[in-house]
């Protein structure tokens, strides 16, 4: 039965059905062949998969993101990063680095990132000599720490799929996010260095420009801080912060520097709400097909099979890393993530693996695979706006992909990365 | 008018997200400014979402903007992968037509659950899986059509450029 399911899945998904079809066609199939179980809970599952209050976080992320990016504020994060780091070995590639990750403690899209970057960083790039494959390549790769720091989407769905604390996720993803920020500056230095990036001209480093450029870019960071201090402070919890932080990106971009125009209004809302819409879908088809999973015990087998190939957590890690890796490189990280974590879970709790250490090491192992050539969102977004073929772009990507990779390692070996934060400030976990 | 039909998704989807943020915002505002919560935001979101999603998908039909796996296909010859989108746009229209059925099936029970805070009939969620199928069905139909017809779908152009076929 089960094997029928995943051959209708597979098929489905070579004949380039899209993965939300593929997904309800299989889990259909499985109704259709038992004959016990009624259409009734199919329908059922579908309306509940996408029934969650914490959920409702994402499409607030993704609106927020949209109209920071309309409303200027995006840009003036841009031009303090510009003033803070431009100086320094290969500026403006450090400018891409240090971007994703301002961005990424306001809004929680990596999509949202990579598109800015490639719309605007990349050409100025181009302009000072960086060849177009690198600045697109950069673009991807650190789009990566915008997803790690908090808020983070993928952080969110994770916790939806699996059940943890928000709360620690969240604080879980900081470190890491920082440490990855860290090691692609160090990264962009060597490279710009063995290939004579910038080499030309020298930007000094002015106090002036970047207490102007920090003082422009002041309701931007004001956001994080009434996010984080609301959530902390027990004002409102994740889902509202995030409603919060939509209806200030507006007010700021409507009001203050008044760059989102009324006209153009709904057509902002209609794009983050299809944006929405195409990833929820995916995770109300998967309520039938993880339901079917389920009553075939499923997630059981396969941790039991898992179990049985180790029982050491290193090599059990590693093959989990391998695994979601490979099929991270042709599934988006949403869609994999509500299709694997389930199955993951019980082997996770069997082998004393923390729920949230391990939704760290899943999230920032989806988005390498995100970034993987041939498949990826963050690449096509980036791809849609550069001018480049896929080919130019893998052989830049390539070195940095494998960074992210022994930082992936680091990561999953040490917990203590992810989880020290999150026990200092809200005590042990469990 | 013309404008109204040919993105009637987008509208509705504009409106829907608006509304939730609006009231989810204002939640936060009336329960600790005017210390006057109200139960029935979180309903009334989760209820709206669920709208978008199932209308804002129709959006992406139209636009054929659904993640789909396309490393198999793009290695088929031409001729083999028309054949290929046009089954694959007759499988999801199957489905749909199949969401369709057993949505309405499923809604038009449910008449006498209602919800917590406000007491309104379910069927008023469940029945958005009935509406977005029917939408998602026209405008699967409508790509279907276009392909057939052999007309130059944009994103197709888009995705040749970017991959250098």
């Amino acid at each position: 039965m089960m094997l029928l399911v995943a051959c209708t899945l597979l098929i489905l998904l070579v004949l380039r059905v899209p993965v939300a079809f593929a997904i309800a066609g299989s889990a259909l199939i499985f109704f259709l062949t038992s004959g016990t179980y009624p259409y009734d809970i199919f329908a059922q599952q579908l309306v509940s998969g996408v029934n969650s209050f914490v959920f409702l976080a994402v499409p607030f992320f993704i609106l927020a993101g949209t109209l920071m990016n309309a409303g200027g504020m995006t840009r003036r994060l841009f031009d303090f990063a510009a003033a803070l780091v431009g100086n320094m070995t290969g500026g403006l590639a450090q400018v891409n680095v240090l971007v994703s990750t301002l961005f990424g403690g306001m809004s929680g899209s990596a999509t949202a990132d990579a598109s800015f970057e490639a719309k605007i960083l990349v050409p100025q790039m181009s302009a000072r000599g960086y060849p177009i494959g690198f600045s697109a390549a950069l673009t991807a790769t650190s789009s990566v720490t915008t997803a790690l720091i908090p808020p983070s989407i993928g952080l969110v769905i994770y916790e939806f799929v699996s059940n943890t604390s928000i709360a620690r996720l969240f604080l879980a993803g900081i470190v890491p996010g920082i440490m990855v920020t860290v090691v692609l500056m160090v990264m962009v230095w060597y490279i710009a260095k063995r290939h004579g990036f910038e080499s030309g001209r020298r930007y000094t480093l002015s106090w002036r420009e970047v207490v102007r450029t920090g003082t422009g870019a002041i309701w931007a960071f004001l956001l994080p801080v009434i996010i984080v201090g609301g959530m902390r402070y027990g004002v409102f919890t994740p889902t509202e912060g995030a409603a919060v932080a939509a209806v200030y990106a507006l007010g700021v971009g409507w009001l203050i520097s008044r760059e989102i125009k009324v006209k153009n209004l709904w057509r902002l809302f209609a794009e983050a709400g299809r944006d929405t819409a195409l990833v929820s879908l995916i995770l109300a088809v998967a309520g039938p097909f993880s339901w079917a999973l389920t009553v075939e015990r499923v997630p059981h087998e396969a941790s039991n099979f898992l179990a049985s190939l180790s029982s050491s957590t290193i090599v059990m890690l590693v093959i989990i890393n391998i695994f979601l890796i490979v099929l991270g490189t042709i599934v988006d990280p949403g869609p994999l993530m509500i299709i694997v974590v389930p199955i993951l879970m019980p082997l996770t709790r069997e082998l004393g693996i923390d729920p949230v250490h391990f939704g760290v090491v899943v999230v920032f192992n989806l988005l390498i695979g995100a970034i993987t050539p041939p498949e990826g969102s963050i690449l096509f977004a980036v791809l849609g706006v550069v001018d480049i073929t896929m080919t130019e772009l893998t052989k830049w990507l390539l070195p940095q992909l494998l960074v992210l990779i022994g930082v992936l390692l680091l990561l999953t070996y040490v917990p203590a990365i992810s989880l020290a934060l999150p026990n200092l400030i809200l005590g042990p976990g469990r | 008018m013309r404008f109204m039909l040919d993105n009637i998704e987008d509208l509705f989807v504009a409106i829907l997200l608006a509304a939730m943020t609006a009231i989810v915002a204002a939640a936060v505002f009336f329960r600790y400014i005017l210390v006057s919560p109200f139960q029935w935001a979180e309903e009334v979101a989760l209820g709206l979402f669920v709208w978008l999603v199932f209308v804002g998908a129709a959006s992406g039909s139209k636009r054929g903007a659904h993640p789909a796996v396309d490393v198999f296909f793009v290695i088929l010859p031409a001729s083999v992968r028309r054949v290929v989108s046009v089954v694959g746009h007759l499988i999801v229209l199957a489905l749909l037509a199949a969401f369709v059925v057993i949505g309405w099936s499923f809604a038009s029970q449910s008449w006498n659950s209602h919800t917590i805070a406000l007491k309104l009939p379910m069927f008023w969620i469940h029945v958005s899986v009935v509406v977005g199928g029917c939408l998602m069905f026209w405008r699967t139909t409508e790509r279907l059509v276009a392909e057939l017809r052999n007309i130059p779908q944009s994103e197709r152009a888009e995705y040749e450029r970017v991959r250098g076929l």
